[in-house]
């Protein structure tokens, strides 16, 4: 595999939601809004780069038989020293994501690639691995965010709880924009469904997001299934036709 | 016998390792989270008292037995702006902090400052019901009836009525 492979894997094809539906707990408590997905993933990119690095780094020295304590230890001491900067940096973030900061050390997604990538994997593998399957996981929280956030208030703001590069909070999208180009007084906001800022929604999010992941993927493997057949129609389409060739040969040779 | 030490050691010296690199990010951490927690603080104060954010506070605390007494002066001219009791208590949905603020005899505000109770069933407390100790005096609070069953509004009856309790008995003459 190479690097780039390596850091494109956990986008799409080795999704950990979307694909192994890892990081469950977070990715439906905490995916309310976008900002809240987003800083949730941030988090877990910084640990999960840290963790593959560091324990990439000593797996030549922890014996096999407490290799998961050991894991579990180093895990908790960077959740811990992430949480600690969260509270110091981003206290807005830290109380929107409150039990779930500490919760990211039974995140069975950072354990499952110390477990199966980094204990076997050179260092900077170890950290491509780490950043490529937090992004492709923050991708899968924030997709689940945008779609509930959406479909709750009808918008998308940002500066709430993150507090990088804006100084006070902002729409980035708001359905209202469109709507205020034809009809002044309609609010759509007052129509919105609220249920999807709570778990039931982020369950039927979910749904409709892995529905929709595996049509697609149902599409895609239905083509592929109907071109081999295609390809073995051909095949044998032309092995007939050489079978009645050869056949014809040998008749006019007798 | 030496792979067991061997384990041991290593062991020992990931935890110590751990401990050390939490202690220095504490250490580094500390200032920043306890400022927060101040500023965080500070703004509940100048809401319960309706003190716009341009206006500077001071405020000096002092523990009573369960509850925590604020008292809020305008950094300016040192007059005072009013009480605040801070209580916390811990019920089946989990632990609750409740800030009561009085003013003159009467209810300010009533806040619910940080709260692990289930989220849905907090913010139907804090949008409907907090706001009706608003104006009441300190004399005579009434308490809604139905809500009181739940056991978020158990708490924060329990934390105004400590709090009107104590403020009748040390403060009423003021």
């Amino acid at each position: 595999m190479t690097k780039k492979e390596n850091f494109l894997k956990g986008f799409i094809k080795e999704n950990p939601i979307f694909v192994f539906l890892l990081g469950m707990c977070p990715a439906l408590a905490v995916t309310a809004t976008f900002e809240t997905s987003l800083g949730m993933g941030i988090l877990v990119i910084m640990v999960l780069t840290l963790s593959n690095t560091i324990i990439s780094l000593v797996r030549k020295y922890i014996p096999d038989d407490v290799r998961t304590p050991s894991y579990i230890v180093i895990i908790a001491t960077l959740v811990t020293i992430i949480r600690m900067l969260t509270d110091a940096f981003a206290p807005d973030l830290a109380e929107a994501l409150g039990v779930f900061i500490p919760l990211i050390v039974v995140n069975c997604l950072i354990l499952g690639r110390a477990e199966s990538f980094a204990s076997k994997n050179n260092v900077v593998d170890s950290a491509i691995d780490g950043v490529g399957m937090g992004l492709g996981f923050t991708f899968a929280l924030v997709v689940i965010g945008i779609f509930r956030e959406l479909l709750a208030t009808g918008g998308i703001m940002y500066g709430v709880y993150l507090p990088f590069f804006v100084s006070k909070e902002i729409t980035l999208f708001s359905f209202d924009m469109i709507i205020h180009l034809f009809n002044d007084t309609f609010v759509i906001k007052d129509y919105m469904l609220s249920m999807f800022s709570l778990p039931p929604g982020a369950f039927i999010a979910l749904a409709f997001i892995l529905a929709f992941m595996q049509g697609r993927k149902a599409k895609k493997d239905r083509i592929a299934e109907n071109e081999r057949l295609k390809k073995i129609q051909e095949l044998k389409e032309k092995a007939a036709m050489k079978k009645a060739a050869a056949a014809k040969l040998a008749k006019e040779a007798a | 016998m030496l792979d067991k030490f061997k384990t041991a050691f290593v062991l020992t010296l990931i935890g110590a390792l751990s401990g050390v690199s939490i202690y220095f990010v504490n250490d580094f951490t500390e200032e920043f989270i306890s400022e927060n927690i101040r500023v965080k603080e500070e703004g509940f104060y100048k809401d319960i008292f309706g003190v716009s954010d341009d206006v500077e506070i001071t405020f000096t605390k002092s523990a009573i037995d369960d509850l925590e007494e604020v008292i809020v002066y305008l950094k300016d001219d040192n007059s005072l702006v009013g009480y605040i009791y801070k209580a916390s208590d811990k019920n089946n949905y989990g632990d609750i902090t409740v800030l009561v603020g009085v003013k003159d005899g009467n209810l300010e505000n009533v806040v619910i400052s940080k709260t692990t109770n289930t989220p849905n069933f907090a913010n139907i407390i804090k949008q409907d019901y907090l706001q009706n100790f608003t104006g009441q005096s300190t004399s005579d609070v009434t308490f809604d009836a139905k809500t009181g069953a739940s056991y978020t509004y158990g708490s924060v009856e329990d934390i105004v009525t400590s709090a009107v309790e104590y403020y009748n008995a040390e403060r009423g003459d003021e």
